[in-house]
């Protein structure tokens, strides 16, 4: 059984993941609004309740590269005394 | 085998629903649920109310339910600064006076009624700036500046009694330095104070005037540390090791419970996110089970090491630098099983 499962879902602000949701399972935000969190009941219920629209690890992999990548082109097209004040994004893998 | 009522001196109570107030230790049977529950003291990371303008490098101050964040990078680009300051209740945020010079990667200190901002980079030439401006609820004003201009420095303290700790003092950029320098504020003038053993920038501190403590950074140009420094009001000492090095993180607290999140590690040049928190009792840094839920950069931190802040910040992909968490240190319910 996978360990994760993957979704989208707009983070909606305070409440949308609790101090007892951070405690009852595993839960991580990236880009695009991707969300991974742990395949099990609490998990589970918690992407449902947030109406997530379930993805495949390598589905939800691709929005976040696509994300990054762009994000990685916007920053090449800084210029050197902006690069120095900021870090390039780092290519992200999810779980 | 000594039982609960054994040890407790209590029996465990059984309740058709969780008790509405509970204290910590305590243990109850809910017979609705047919579970074993405990009330544990634990720290964990929630959603806050979103910002209304993205913002990443931004400098900040206040606590939890009375914060501040402004300037910063908006997004995209915006390299010298957005002007907008907000303010933040608790739950939501709410737009505040405009700073009178924007800028990027510069502290704050104070509260919401009395802030303190000085130093960052305006990419306006000299670039690195000197500027000190306060805040008094409602509107920026300027103040006398730094004596050296700097960015990705470290604050302390309030607004009559802050510090500005380390920094990269290099102008212009891109070449840059990691300085010892720290000058202390008294609501009027900078003055030269003693410097640091290790010059850094990208340092997280927090803190009083007289007992401030400053950690991780960056040793220019591409060594990011995990050394501490503690502040006594006369003296410099090492303190402990952060366990993972990080730059660009948020720091909060007083210098014996300080708390430390997100960051940037190694690799450098290209370093990657942290989504881990530490925390510090003055002499040594214990990694903490609470995890922020999107891992985070160039942000700083509010609050203090029980109930903490953290506003805007990498990545630099909407909705990431818009959203906010809180940590709290509280009491919560948690269900006993035999695994």
């Amino acid at each position: 059984m996978a360990h994760f499962i993957y979704g989208t879902a707009t983070n909606t602000g305070k409440g949308f993941f609790t101090h007892q949701d951070r405690l009852d399972f595993f839960l991580r935000g990236y880009p695009a609004e991707v969300w991974c969190v742990g395949n099990n009941v609490e998990g589970a219920r918690w992407l449902a309740d947030k109406n997530c629209v379930e993805k495949t690890k390598s589905e939800a992999q691709a929005l976040v590269t696509a994300e990054v990548e762009a994000d990685q082109a916007a920053w090449d097209a800084l210029s050197a005394e902006e690069q120095l004040t900021r870090s390039r994004p780092s290519d992200i893998t999810l779980p | 085998m000594a039982d609960y009522q054994d040890i407790k001196g209590l029996r465990v109570k059984y309740l058709s629903a969780d008790p509405s107030t509970e204290t910590e230790g305590e243990v109850w049977y809910n017979s609705t649920s047919g579970t074993l529950k405990t009330s544990l003291l634990m720290g964990a990371w929630s959603s806050g109310g979103t910002l209304p303008t993205a913002t990443i490098a931004a400098a900040t101050l206040g606590t939890q339910t009375a914060a501040l964040i402004t300037s910063g990078y908006g997004y995209p680009g915006n390299p010298s600064g957005i002007p907008q300051t907000n303010i933040y209740n608790g739950a939501s945020w709410t737009a505040g006076g405009a700073l009178q010079n924007p800028r990027v990667y510069f502290p704050g200190a104070g509260t919401t009624a009395a802030g303190l901002v000085f130093g960052g980079i305006s990419q306006i030439s000299p670039y690195r700036t000197a500027e000190t401006e306060e805040y008094n609820g409602t509107a920026w004003s300027e103040q006398s500046d730094l004596i050296t201009a700097r960015s990705q420095q470290a604050g302390a303290g309030t607004q009559t009694a802050a510090m500005c700790i380390t920094g990269d003092a290099k102008t212009p950029p891109p070449t840059g330095t990691s300085s010892t320098l720290v000058e202390d504020y008294n609501g009027a003038s900078w003055t030269a104070g003693t410097a640091t053993s290790i010059g850094k920038h990208l340092a997280m501190g927090c803190g009083t005037s007289t007992a401030s403590v400053v950690w991780g950074g960056n040793a220019y140009p591409y060594t990011i540390v995990g050394s501490t420094e503690d502040w006594n009001g006369t003296a410099w000492s090492a303190g402990g090791a952060m366990n993972t090095q990080r730059r660009g993180g948020g720091g909060v607290g007083i210098q014996t419970a300080a708390l430390c999140f997100g960051g940037a590690g190694p690799p450098v040049p290209s370093p990657t996110d942290s989504n881990l928190t530490e925390n510090y009792d003055g002499s040594t840094w214990t990694t903490n089970s609470a995890t922020l839920a999107t891992a985070s950069s160039s942000q700083d931190g509010m609050g203090t090491n029980t109930a903490a802040l953290l506003a805007g910040g990498s990545p630099n992909t909407p909705p990431n630098n818009t959203e906010t968490e809180e940590y709290n240190f509280a009491v919560t319910t948690q269900t006993l099983t035999t695994s």
